[in-house]
């Protein structure tokens, strides 16, 4: 079992879309590949995409810098933390901004290191990854439901009441004053660590034995392969990956709204929640520029972490081809492992698991009783359709799915044109100035959180006179797509060999018939992968539907969220809306995954 | 999702959230597109309401019972709907009719867009006494009919030796006395809905001081008066009697109005009590139905601080909402509107409201059963009556009549989920109901509290 009994995997591209965030030192697909070196013509691919984002994204950050700028520093950041919960937000912002993409990472690479050594790994690994499909709404209902004080309905209640009996005392309850960021923050590891444990489980895989082999036969111990190889080998891809879930903390907007009541919502409050609450308030712009200090921060330290001057030769398993993730006997695992290696990590795994199935066993379990049961009784009671008849009779769920669909659906198509036209223009027509530069404002406007545009999009549109229609929830949902399909796309292009390009332009007439050769072509699975993020991006949404709220559509965000007001009485038509919601990214992830890992990793590991 | 959901709703969302439900005559209900959600139909009358779940959908069933009725759009707006219908207004583009749930919102309407609402005429105002006619009246003109009214001054009890059916305390004090001294009462506190609090302050105020609680909706009395202390310090009394609260005071501030009542009037050892306006009603019933509430509960009125001789000059505390006509310009819709405006100022609509539960005040509508959409199925439940019992109050609303004062504070002190008055009251719940609390002092900070919030009088 060596490296060279794994097929290869076809393509392996330098540098890629979680490498961009190391952009500083990589220079993007090697120039040589190139059509044509440079012109002109390439701008004009670009043009739809530098309108739409310099005027939803790159006019509003402007616009909240010279809002916060504006009459001196002081003046704006006096404003703003004259509010004492202003400076709470802020600090449990650089907590979560920190703490959370650690607990993450290091949970998901020692879960990653377990799963490889146990046979429960592919379905292991499908438990842990399938919160990534769920949208935070749903994410927080779960979450709620857990920690709900009654111990009929709060399985988490219901431990620590059982375990404070032990030990004799009084256990805070876990959505009150004491608990609620640590439960919220609970919500979002559960719901991040399965990307964690995928990136993790292909790098790991594809790490060549020889190196371990040759390390333990030097006599290293477990402690000196950690230190001296494991580790360094791991440093980019955990920086990455603490970038990303840095980056993703913006989502816990959702897990506040849902998840904390409303007498400690000032105990939980975020940077997205506070500015989202307070956001006509003059220091508002302020703290979105510390927000995005903070960000900026997280991100470059990052983008140090992630330069490595040794790269290893890492191969990719062959996810493409492989009908789930590769068994452990393909993968050629060292085979010098202890039994009670492989016995400990099969608890771990096993105890994992069961966590991690657990919400969601909670919220279908809920779902299928009446909504009286599920609000009175304990989980023994009879399985109803009550709550699904009721969430379709009674709340506005069947009008919000068909809109949801169409809106994600028209998204995900004008995301996947407009971003097919600007990669294409960016790899290959190469357009005038630094590529560089290009991927690095791409980057920044992937990562610009909502509620920092929100100010300047609201002040745009009534200026614009325009008022919140099913237009510019469109425009502003393409904008927010747009940098990262692009980043993704431009990755898949670059990876084409250039023979096979060549041969495409001798059949297809004219860059649009390349291009669309190659679409269909070779960059199929990315583009597959882009559109299924995509949909699965905007069907999950509640952030941008709050921001530019149509009243005349429903969307399955902001109805759960209405649904959830009345927690304890509407659980159960709560978790059949959640149940019925979740159905359509699980189905689309399912679908789509191997696209969607292939394209997310091939730029983590570097030939 | 039922009676007041609306309030519950974060101040800060004030964007609408729940969705379009679009009526028309053959099918009930017709799905909007997303492209065409802007333009349902050139005949279609549009209602934005505050409404959303349980009580948006009685609204649209009741609606869709009037056979006769035009094609009509209903918008949720949630507690967005003063800017969305001035943005409209201001786009040329108003909806037909607005629901609005605060006479004080007419009035502004009215102030900025003279033009753009329909005066009615006064035979619309089909309301007996004080204050219905007059709170929709602006400078003389009728701007609105009420559709439903609410009373927030009524405890509901089970039936239990020394709670029985002629139960009812004669002043604050004696309230309290019989809850110290009962050995198994409980009481019930949806403390997680901060409202829920701010009701219980505003009608032990109005039974203190009424000149007090009307000083401080227009602003000319501040927070700190001594009569605001007498309420905080009553309330601080019966809130922290040993052992009274369901389940204790943290898990109160995280119990819900509606899973507060289900707890303390279910089937349990006990005098469960607890203090909620008449839209706990509706909620209450799938509960009776499973039998995990009492069938026959009993109400009492929030008593006065001095011995009154009739239940007349009882505090009572009303909410409501609305209807106010706009003009659009387009003249069949116009038409079309104003003939849904006179059916919902009518008789019929108020029967059917109270079929489903809503609190009617219209003349005419006097003897309308209520709840008897689910009244098939709770044969023995003593709900519906409560409920006639209640509008009969409302009808003849006595000497000491005020409309809910939270919902007429401004700034700093307006409510929403964790922010302005319904916080400080949840954290001077939090404080008062602390063993070691010092009461003098927690009622001196929540009132330096709310007096620092407030606008300068």
């Amino acid at each position: 079992m060596t490296a060279q009994s794994r097929r290869p995997s076809p393509v392996v591209p330098s540098g890629s879309l979680l490498a961009e965030v190391a952009v500083l030192d990589d220079v993007g697909p090697p120039r040589r590949r190139r059509f044509s070196p440079y012109n002109w013509t390439g701008l004009a691919w670009l043009t739809p995409t530098v309108l739409l984002l310099g005027l939803v994204i790159g006019w509003p950050v402007v616009w909240t810098a010279y809002q916060a700028l504006r009459g001196g520093m002081g003046e704006r950041f006096g404003q703003a933390f004259a509010d004492p919960f202003a400076v709470r937000a802020v600090v449990l912002t650089v907590v979560w901004t920190v703490v959370v993409p650690l607990v993450v990472v290091i949970l998901g690479y020692l879960l990653a290191q377990a799963s490889r050594r146990t046979r429960l790994g592919s379905i292991g690994t499908a438990v842990l990854a399938a919160p990534m499909a769920l949208s935070m709404v749903v994410t927080g209902i779960a979450c709620r439901l857990l920690y709900d004080p009654s111990q009929q309905r709060g399985a988490a209640t219901l431990v620590s009441i059982g375990l404070s009996d032990l030990i004799g005392v009084d256990p805070p309850p876990w959505l009150g004053p004491t608990l609620i960021t640590v439960s919220v923050m609970s919500g979002f590891v559960w719901a991040w660590v399965g990307i964690a444990v995928l990136v993790f489980r292909a790098v790991l895989d594809g790490t060549p034995l020889q190196v371990i082999d040759a390390a333990r036969a030097e006599g290293a111990t477990v402690w000196d392969l950690l230190f001296t190889v494991r580790l360094p080998m791991l440093r980019r891809v955990a920086a990455l990956l603490l970038a990303l879930v840095a980056v993703g903390t913006a989502r816990s907007f959702d897990l506040v709204l849902l998840m904390v009541p409303g007498w400690v919502r000032d105990d939980a409050v975020v940077l997205p929640v506070y500015m989202w609450q307070y956001r006509g308030d003059p220091g508002i712009p302020a703290l979105g520029l510390v927000w995005l200090a903070i960000l900026g921060v997280v991100v470059a330290l990052a983008s140090i972490g992630a330069r490595q001057q040794w790269p290893l030769p890492i191969t990719l398993p062959d996810l493409e081809h492989a009908a789930w993730w590769p068994r452990r006997s393909a993968l050629g695992l060292a085979g010098a492992e202890s039994p009670l290696r492989r016995r400990l990590s099969l608890v771990a795994v096993a105890v994992a698991v069961t966590v991690w199935a657990f919400p969601m066993l909670l919220l279908v379990s809920t779902a299928i009783r009446d909504p009286v049961d599920a609000t009175t009784t304990s989980w023994a009671s009879l399985p109803s359709p009550g709550s699904f008849r009721r969430l379709f009779a009674e709340t506005p769920m069947l009008d919000a799915l068909v809109q949801t669909f169409a809106l994600a659906f028209v998204v995900t198509l004008v995301v996947v044109v407009l971003a097919s036209l600007a990669a294409y223009g960016l790899v290959w027509l190469r357009p005038p100035g630094r590529g560089g530069t290009v991927v690095v404002l791409l980057f920044a406007a992937a990562v610009v959180p909502v509620p920092i545009i929100a100010p300047g999009v609201a002040h745009l549109l009534t200026s614009l006179g325009i008022s919140n229609t099913p237009g510019v929830l469109v425009v502003i949902h393409v904008a927010l797509g747009l940098p990262f399909a692009i980043l993704l796309l431009r990755q898949a292009f670059a990876a084409i060999p250039v023979e096979r390009l060549n041969q495409v332009r001798l059949v297809a007439r004219g860059q649009g018939g390349v291009l669309r050769a190659v679409v269909l072509g070779p960059a199929k699975p990315a583009l597959t992968a882009v559109a299924a993020l995509e949909f699965v991006r905007v069907w999950n949404d509640l952030m941008v539907a709050l921001l530019v709220a149509v009243p005349e559509v429903a969307l399955v965000g902001p109805v759960l969220l209405t649904e959830a007001r009345q927690f304890a009485t509407g659980a159960g038509v709560l978790a059949a809306g959640a149940v019925v919601v979740s159905l359509v990214p699980l189905v689309i992830i399912t679908f789509t995954w191997r696209h969607i890992v292939t394209a997310l990793v091939n730029g983590v590991v570097r030939r | 999702m039922t009676g007041t959901s609306r309030r519950t709703v974060l101040r800060g969302l004030a964007a609408g959230v729940a969705g379009p439900l679009l009526l028309r005559a053959a099918p009930a209900v017709t799905v909007v597109p997303l492209a065409a959600a802007c333009a349902p139909g050139r005949d279609t009358v549009q209602i934005v309401v505050v409404w959303s779940g349980r009580e948006l959908e009685m609204f649209r069933r009741a609606l869709n019972s009037w056979e006769e009725r035009p094609p009509i759009q209903l918008i949720s707006a949630g507690n967005g709907i003063d800017s969305l219908i001035r943005s409209r207004i201001e786009a040329g583009n108003p909806p037909h009719i607005a629901v609005l749930p605060q006479p004080g919102l007419l009035t502004g309407l009215v102030a900025d867009y003279p033009d753009d609402v329909v005066a009615h005429p006064h035979k619309l105002a089909r309301w007996p006494g004080w204050p219905w006619r007059d709170l929709l009246t602006v400078s003389g003109t009728l701007y609105g009919v009420w559709l439903k009214a609410t009373h927030k001054s009524v405890f509901w009890h089970r039936l239990r030796r020394g709670f029985d059916v002629s139960y009812q305390p004669g002043t604050l004090h004696q309230l309290r006395r019989d809850l110290v001294t009962a050995p198994d009462a409980v009481l019930g506190v949806g403390a997680g809905d901060g409202w829920v609090l701010t009701d219980w302050f505003e009608n032990a105020l109005l039974g203190i001081a009424p000149g007090v609680y009307r000083g401080l909706t227009d602003n000319t009395v501040s927070w700190d008066s001594p009569e605001v202390a007498e309420a905080l310090r009553w309330l601080g009394e019966v809130w922290s009697i040993d052992d009274v609260l369901s389940g204790g005071p943290q898990r109160a501030l995280l119990t819900q109005y509606d899973q507060a009542a289900i707890q303390v009037l279910g089937n349990r050892p006990g005098i469960g009590l607890t203090f909620e306006g008449d839209f706990i009603a509706p909620a209450l019933a799938p509960y009776q139905k499973s039998k995990l509430v009492d069938l026959r509960l009993g109400t009492f009125r929030f008593p006065p601080k001095e011995k009154e001789e009739k239940e007349d000059a009882f505090p009572l505390v009303v909410g409501g909402d609305f209807a106010v006509l706009l003009k659009t310009g387009d003249r069949a819709t116009d038409t079309a509107a104003r003939r849904v405006v006179e059916w919902l100022a009518g008789p019929e609509a108020a029967r059917l409201f109270a079929a489903h539960g809503f609190l009617t005040i219209h003349e005419e509508a006097g003897n309308a059963e209520y709840l008897t959409s689910v009244r098939d199925e709770l044969p023995a439940s003593n709900l519906p009556n409560l409920l006639k019992d209640l509008a009969g109050q409302l009808r003849n609303p006595g000497s000491s009549v005020e409309f809910d004062l939270s919902d007429q504070l401004k700034g700093r002190l307006a409510g929403g989920d964790g922010q302005g008055i319904w916080r400080l009251f949840q954290d001077f719940f939090f404080t008062v109901t602390r063993p070691d609390a010092d009461i003098n002092m927690v009622v001196d900070d929540a009132q330096r509290a709310l007096a620092a919030a407030a606008p300068e009088a």
